[in-house]
């Protein structure tokens, strides 16, 4: 008797419940769609506070022992603070702090699409061999020393990795687009480019004098002291100019996550739209490490990092890789002058160790999650 | 308004999957089963039509030849859902339908598009599963919000490859009818490749059977599918009977000998 009495409650409670879904979603799917995404937006607005409280506290990292107060009443009203404090921060850390916010969230704008496009979690952009096209531009550079061309080397070098990356994404552009531009025709190609272009870059290397090899090995190291603020707008005006165009295809990516047959059916033109992808992350990838170097894992963390907290439709995930990516770059920027006192290390060599764990224990709980 | 199909010739390189079909016009209103059994061309048959892989020949809908049409005017016309099921993506059910459908149209009423979403969530039975992560669904589930998203368009032509092959019994039945009640209210056309005969013999109008050798018949379930269809189809000896409920039920008795 108390057992039919307990599964005629129990069955009670369930069907209260269905009536209580049924009306929520009847009485508004929209609404409650609605309801949904505004935790999105205050992520996405707790995202970009920690981007600039991150920003301030690179800016005070540093031999000079500055506080908050300062680097804000510096930034604030320049004149009101010492000329010393204020060549700190104005000339030395601010271009060092604002670029690695700006290349952190070139790579990982690039990094998420990227992913989608080639519908791979693991995709970023040295999987298409980008980043070794443009070391190899740089070496090249370095070795044949073309100061001819009339550039100052400052210069020569993002120039020279900058062609040498749109180069190397032109051709695999092109292949693809000559064999039809599915998943694996442009992973294998880019594949097969990162080899031979890294075979090249070792050549270079083998040919190269002593000097001419410390400085390929050092730019391969990634790091932001070449960093001003001409270089930093240059760079912020091609993210801007990406983001936006971005935005255009933000719902035929989103629709990609389901699927390439899923969104064609849907009457996606997954082809074209991949192409322009691909042809928008060669460009704001080239640009970014064009003047700092390689600098890896960025381009891969901060997509998952914005997968995970504000989930896959891209009016929102594109912006949080960005800004994760941004975030990423600049606390590495941070570890890397507080490590070793007195010693900026290379920032690439900090995201790589950082990057790591952190990378580990991201897929440690996805697996997780796919388990359960 | 109804369909027609001329000529179909279909193939992957130099293999003809499809070669020369002819079908008899199929008038509007009307839920049609592909059945027969693995590589016949049922989802190339699908596919050719919806435009997904480039054939010739006429595709007649409606008065107008669908193969002249470009893949973005086509899909205006045709909701085809593929056999693969939506990925397990941690998008949630609505934004996926929604961003499918503001994916292809850029000035899309999105209040209208918000009841359309909602009435076919509505149709199907899965309002619960709208904010829920596909990576979180069964099989089924995304199958359902893969289905979801092609009703959502409200294509005259329905082209389902295996809507139900993830389902289990209730939701088979479900969709079925959801599917010819859709077909009748809209008046629309829809194609269904099934393997399940008693489902496609339960709820179709007309049956398209094809075997290893092409088109085997064409026309009322009770008319084509016959013991001699399914010994050319399947390869199998098997009976139509009607149950103590009157309806038509496929028995199987044995595969026959198959002569290679």
């Amino acid at each position: 008797m108390n057992a039919v009495n307990k599964l005629a409650t129990q069955a009670l409670s369930v069907d209260t419940e269905t009536i209580e879904t049924g009306t929520l979603a009847t009485g508004g799917m929209a609404s409650a769609y609605r309801k949904f995404i505004i935790k999105r937006v205050v992520l996405l607005a707790v995202l970009i506070c920690t981007a600039v409280f991150s920003l301030l506290l690179d800016i005070s990292t540093g031999p000079a022992v500055l506080g908050l107060g300062d680097i804000l009443l510096g930034l604030w009203s320049p004149e009101s603070v010492n000329s010393a404090t204020q060549v700190i921060i104005w000339d030395v850390r601010l271009p060092y702090a604002l670029m690695a916010l700006v290349v952190g969230a070139c790579l990982g704008l690039g990094g998420a699409e990227m992913q989608t496009v080639l519908n791979n979690p693991l995709a970023s952009p040295f999987t298409l061999g980008i980043g070794s096209a443009a070391t190899l531009g740089a070496s090249l550079a370095i070795v044949f020393d073309l100061s001819w061309v009339g550039l100052s080397y400052t210069y020569l070098l993002p120039v020279m990795a900058f062609i040498s990356a749109m180069a190397a994404s032109l051709i695999i552009f092109l292949l693809s687009r000559t064999l039809g531009a599915n998943v694996h025709t442009v992973v294998l190609f880019g594949i097969a480019l990162m080899f031979g272009l890294n075979a090249l870059v070792g050549l270079l290397q083998f040919v190269a004098d002593a000097g001419a090899l410390q400085q390929i090995v050092f730019w391969t190291m990634g790091s932001l002291a070449r960093a001003n603020m001409e270089k930093v707008t240059l760079v912020f005006c091609v993210l801007v100019i990406c983001f936006i165009w971005s935005l255009s295809h933000v719902w035929a990516m989103t629709s990609l996550r389901a699927g390439e047959e899923q969104a064609k059916s849907s009457g996606v033109n997954v082809q074209r739209v991949r192409l322009v992808v691909l042809l928008r992350v060669s460009l704001i990838t080239a640009a970014a490490l064009a003047f700092v170097g390689e600098i890896g894992f960025i381009g891969l963390i901060g997509p998952h990092i914005a997968r995970m907290l504000l989930g896959e439709d891209h009016r929102f995930f594109l912006p949080g890789s960005a800004i994760a990516g941004a975030i990423l770059l600049s606390l590495s920027s941070i570890v890397s002058k507080a490590l070793i006192p007195g010693v900026i290390l290379p920032v690439g060599i900090v995201t790589a160790i950082v990057g790591i764990p952190l990378f580990i224990s991201l897929i440690m709980t996805r697996g997780r999650e796919s388990v359960s | 308004m109804s369909l027609n199909i001329e000529n179909l010739i279909v193939g992957y390189g130099a293999r003809k999957v499809i070669a020369n079909m002819n079908l008899p016009e199929i008038p509007s209103g009307s839920l049609v089963a592909v059945i027969g059994p693995n590589a016949v061309g049922k989802s190339t048959l699908l596919k050719a039509i919806s435009g997904m892989v480039s054939c010739t020949g006429k595709v007649d809908f409606n008065q107008q030849d669908l193969t002249t049409l470009d893949h973005h005017q086509r899909v205006r016309h045709v909701g085809y859902l593929p056999q693969t099921l939506p990925q397990a993506t941690s998008l949630v059910a609505y934004e996926l339908v929604y961003s499918a459908c503001r994916a292809v149209s850029k000035h899309t009423n999105v209040e209208q598009l918000e009841l359309s979403i909602e009435r076919v969530f509505g149709l199907l039975g899965i309002e619960s599963l709208a904010l829920r992560k596909l990576a979180e669904m069964s099989g089924g589930q995304r199958q359902m919000v893969g289905l979801a998203q092609v009703l959502v368009r409200r294509p005259k032509l329905l082209l389902l490859d295996e809507p139900t092959s993830a389902l289990d019994l209730h939701w088979q039945l479900n969709v079925l009818q959801a599917i010819r009640a859709e077909v009748s209210s809209e008046q629309a056309i829809a194609l269904v490749a099934s393997h399940d005969l008693n489902l496609s013999l339960r709820f179709c109008d007309f049956l398209i059977i094809l075997g290893p050798k092409g088109l085997l018949g064409v026309g009322r379930p009770q008319d084509v599918l016959t013991p001699d269809a399914l010994r050319a189809a399947y390869g199998i000896e098997g009976r139509v009977e009607q149950c103590s409920k009157g309806y038509p039920v496929v028995l199987v008795d044995s595969a026959c000998e198959v002569t290679l």
